[in-house]
Order: C-alpha cells, then structure tokens, then sequence
C-alpha cells in the first residue's frame, strides 16, 4: 500500500501527478519522480447523481511531499472535515484516496 | 473607446420546447431584428454551447446564415458558435470596435429532448477537464467540491444557499418566460435529493430549451436607451484542482475589476445585477467575488432581503438560472434580456425601482472563464 507514486516536477519546482505535455502552472518542461503517497484530504464530496447510476466519493488530496494538489476518488472511511490523512495510489488514469481504516 | 449601444435584447421562453433547433434559433433571431429594426447586418456572433453534442448539429451557424436569407437581410458572416453568451457578447464588443454596422448576438440551445442521465454523460467531456473526466467528475461534482471549499473557509451555512433558490422562484414567479413560475420552500429544497453533497436538486439549474438575441451597434446616430460603459474578461485554471482558492472564484474577481475600471463605476452603484448561479451558492460566491460583499457576509443580506426586486440590489430577478432555466450556451444573452427590460421599466411585478447601472455576468462551469459586462441607461 505504501508504494510510492509517480509524479512530474518542473524546474520552477511545481509538482504534479498528472503528466502534461509541460508544467500547468508555468509551462515549463517536466521531469519524472517519484514522491511519498501519504497525502491530506483537503475536500470531499459524495456524488449521488453521475452516469454510471453508482454512488462514488469524489475529493481534493494535497501530497505531503512537494504539496502537489490532486482530484481524487475516495476509498474507505473519512471524516470530511479537510484534514483526513490518506494514501494515494494510482489505478489507471485515477488517482485514488485510501481513508485510514 | 467608441460608445457600444444595445438596440435590443429579447428572449423566447425557456423551457420545453417542440419546435426544432433551427425554428427556436429563427424565433430569436426575428425578434431580435424586429425589435432593432435592423435591415442589414455587419456580422452574428453565435453561441451555442452544445448544438453537435445533443441536437446532432455540426454546423449551426448555417442555421444562423438560413434564418437571414429567409428574412431577406444580408448574407453576414457568422461567428462562432461560442461556448456561453458572454463570449459572443465580447466577441461582439471586438467586431462593434471597428463597424458602423449592427451586430447581432444569438444563442440557441435544445436540452430538454434527452433525459438528464444522458445529457450528462453526452456533456461531460465539455464540461471538465480530461484529468477530471477520469475521474468520473461531473458539473455537479466538481461545484460541489468548490462549494465544500467556500463553506469550510467562510462558515456560510447551507441555508443560505436554500434562500438563493427560494428568492430566485420567487423571482421567476413573476417572469412570463421562466422555465419555473413557482415559489419553493425550505422544506421543498431539503426534500429534494442530494446531486453530490452540499448540492440538493433544487440548488441546481435545470436542462431548458431557449434562446435569446441582442443587436449592438457602434454607430454615433444610434439613439437606443442601453450602452455598455464596461467589460472584462478573466480565466481561472480550467482544471478545478490548480485552483489556489478553490472556494472562491478568481476570475469574477478580475473581470469584474477590468469593467468596473473601464465603466467608472464601483459596485455601489449597481441596482440589478444578473449573475451565475447554475447552482445556488455560485450565486453568493460571485457577489463576493465580484466585490460586492466581503467573503462570507453575502448570506446576510439575503436574508435581509436586500437582493430581493425591491431591495437594495436586485439579484437575479429573472429567476436566474436556477429557475428562469439553463440553456447553457444562451445564458449570458438571457441576462442582458432581462437588464434591458429593467432598464427600460418593462419587468413587470419584478422591477426593480430606479434601475440605471447594471451588471451582468457570464460564466461556464464551474467559472473558469468570465465575462462582465455594465450596461447603463442612456
């Protein structure tokens, strides 16, 4: 569980964990690492009414190393209240959150 | 600068509508037209946010070039279609810059003929970013998300936004061509189903069919009771999750400043403002974005009726969004409907008294892109 992920840095030192083309915040060019899963979660919301008719937690985690900011699907138990302290793992082209149990 | 006049801004009713796209577009496009006694055209900007994805459209400003031969006005060239009214009002600004000649904006959208379920999915890659769409993030998702964010930073509490959809009906009950002439309660918003929490039903703007039109004109001869004193345009991150204050919505910020500077006003001096409020607490955030209330203290003078027809500053006297209806692609041109018929003292029992200086705003989405205009009485 704790692998760790894979992410992108500029040299301006923004960091990401979706691979863009160059660095959304000053377009300057990326390179691979590897960071920490361990992540806050700052938002989160429950999405009742979606396409797939499922319900799913959907949030906001922000990375303890480098504070690179991530949509999120949320796994496991939260309390919502912006400081839940998850581990992200990627599956896919998601990112997903895992509550501490 | 040279002055930009608004000869005229009408609007169908939103709602269901049986007629075709092509038919609502003409319905607007005539009256439009009418109402300027405009023969002859410089160009039309087009907005229509989704025309290919639901209606199966892939040319609609052939539909625009159609309706003009049919009417016997001239073979104008068409811009767009632009995905919100706002953008093809500031494209219009640019085109009125360097014409004598009448402009004319239209927008056009047809929802209603699908369920919401597959509208949704059908919108979806529209509305977010590919990253978000990954992730499964529909409109509502991530409104949610901004408004989980505006709540946990300001402590606004969830009744407010119940307020916000309960004045808008209230509003529309007033307005002939609302999707929704019907008040709703406390009670109705709380019994409505959760869309993704805070987010019930009736916080959220419906799918409508609607479209609306305005002719601008530059021209030193033109008399016409509107003109736009200012304009601003700003962009936030188009992906929700580089947003540095996702709670609030930047861009409002700043293209508010950019047509306040320009029209040399201050937001004091503002009586009807027609703003986004796809969802209920956008409407809020925006006040405050745009600077009319400080972050957080907007809620209060809802609930002391201060952005009611008769109070201080009317908010979204049509109904807004959120019940006058959501054609999403028409809605800036819905509002400057609405400003002119405040403006000209035809808003019937939703007037509001000694309307000169107007604001409104056009945004899409979750608002990374925004428009502003001030309109003001000759």
């Amino acid at each position: 569980m704790r692998r760790r992920l894979e992410a992108w840095k500029c040299a301006n030192g923004h960091l990401a964990l979706q691979h863009d083309p160059v660095c959304a915040s000053c377009g300057a060019p990326l390179h691979e690492l590897y960071i920490a899963p361990e992540a806050t979660l700052e938002l989160v919301t429950t999405v009742r009414v979606n396409p797939s008719g499922e319900p799913f937690q959907l949030g906001i985690a922000v990375t303890r190393s480098g504070r690179a900011r991530t949509i999120c699907r949320v796994e496991g138990a939260v309390r919502a209240l912006g400081n839940d302290r998850v581990l992200l793992e990627r599956r896919g082209d998601m990112i997903i959150a895992h509550g501490r149990k | 600068m040279r002055e930009i006049k608004i000869k005229s801004a009408v609007m169908t009713r939103i709602g269901r509508h049986e007629a075709a796209y092509a038919d609502l577009l003409a319905q607007a496009l005539n009256a439009a037209l009418d109402a300027s006694g405009s023969s002859s055209l410089d160009s039309v900007c087009l907005s229509s946010f989704a025309a290919r994805e639901l209606c199966g459209i892939s040319d609609a400003a052939a539909l625009v070039r159609s309706a003009l031969r049919e009417r016997g006005v001239n073979d104008a060239p068409v811009h767009g279609p632009f995905r919100t009214g706002g953008e093809a009002l500031h494209t219009a600004i640019e085109r009125c810059a360097v014409t004598d000649g009448d402009v004319l904006v239209i927008g056009c959208e047809k929802m209603m003929h699908l369920d919401a379920g597959t509208a949704s999915g059908l919108l979806a890659p529209r509305v977010s970013d590919p990253v978000e769409n990954a992730h499964g993030a529909t409109l509502p998702a991530l409104a949610a998300l901004a408004v989980r964010a505006y709540i946990d930073t300001y402590r606004v509490p969830v009744a407010a936004f119940d307020a916000v959809a309960m004045k808008n009906h209230a509003n529309a009950v007033h307005n002939p061509d609302a999707q929704f002439r019907r008040a709703v309660s406390a009670a109705d918003v709380h019994a409505s189903p959760v869309v993704a929490d805070p987010l019930r039903r009736l916080h959220c703007a419906p799918m409508s069919d609607g479209a609306a039109a305005c002719v601008m004109s530059a021209a030193r001869s033109d008399t016409s009771p509107l003109r736009l004193t200012g304009w601003g345009y700003a962009r936030d991150s188009a992906r929700f999750q580089d947003r540095r204050h996702p709670g609030r919505f930047t861009a409002a910020t700043e293209a508010s400043h950019l047509a306040f500077g320009q029209a040399r006003r201050r937001p004091g001096d503002i009586h009807v403002v027609e703003i986004h409020d796809a969802f209920a607490p956008f409407e809020l955030m925006n006040l405050e974005a745009m600077g009319f209330f400080a972050y957080g203290d907007s809620w209060r003078a809802l609930a002391a009726g201060e952005l009611a027809p008769e109070g201080r500053m009317a908010v979204n006297p049509s109904g807004g969004m959120k019940a006058r209806g959501h054609p999403i692609g028409v809605c800036g041109l819905t509002s400057m409907a609405e400003i002119q018929a405040q403006i000209t003292g035809q808003a019937g029992a939703r007037q509001h008294s000694d309307t000169r200086v107007a604001l409104v705003q056009s945004a899409g989405g979750v608002a990374p892109d925004t428009y502003v205009f001030i309109v003001e009485a000759r």
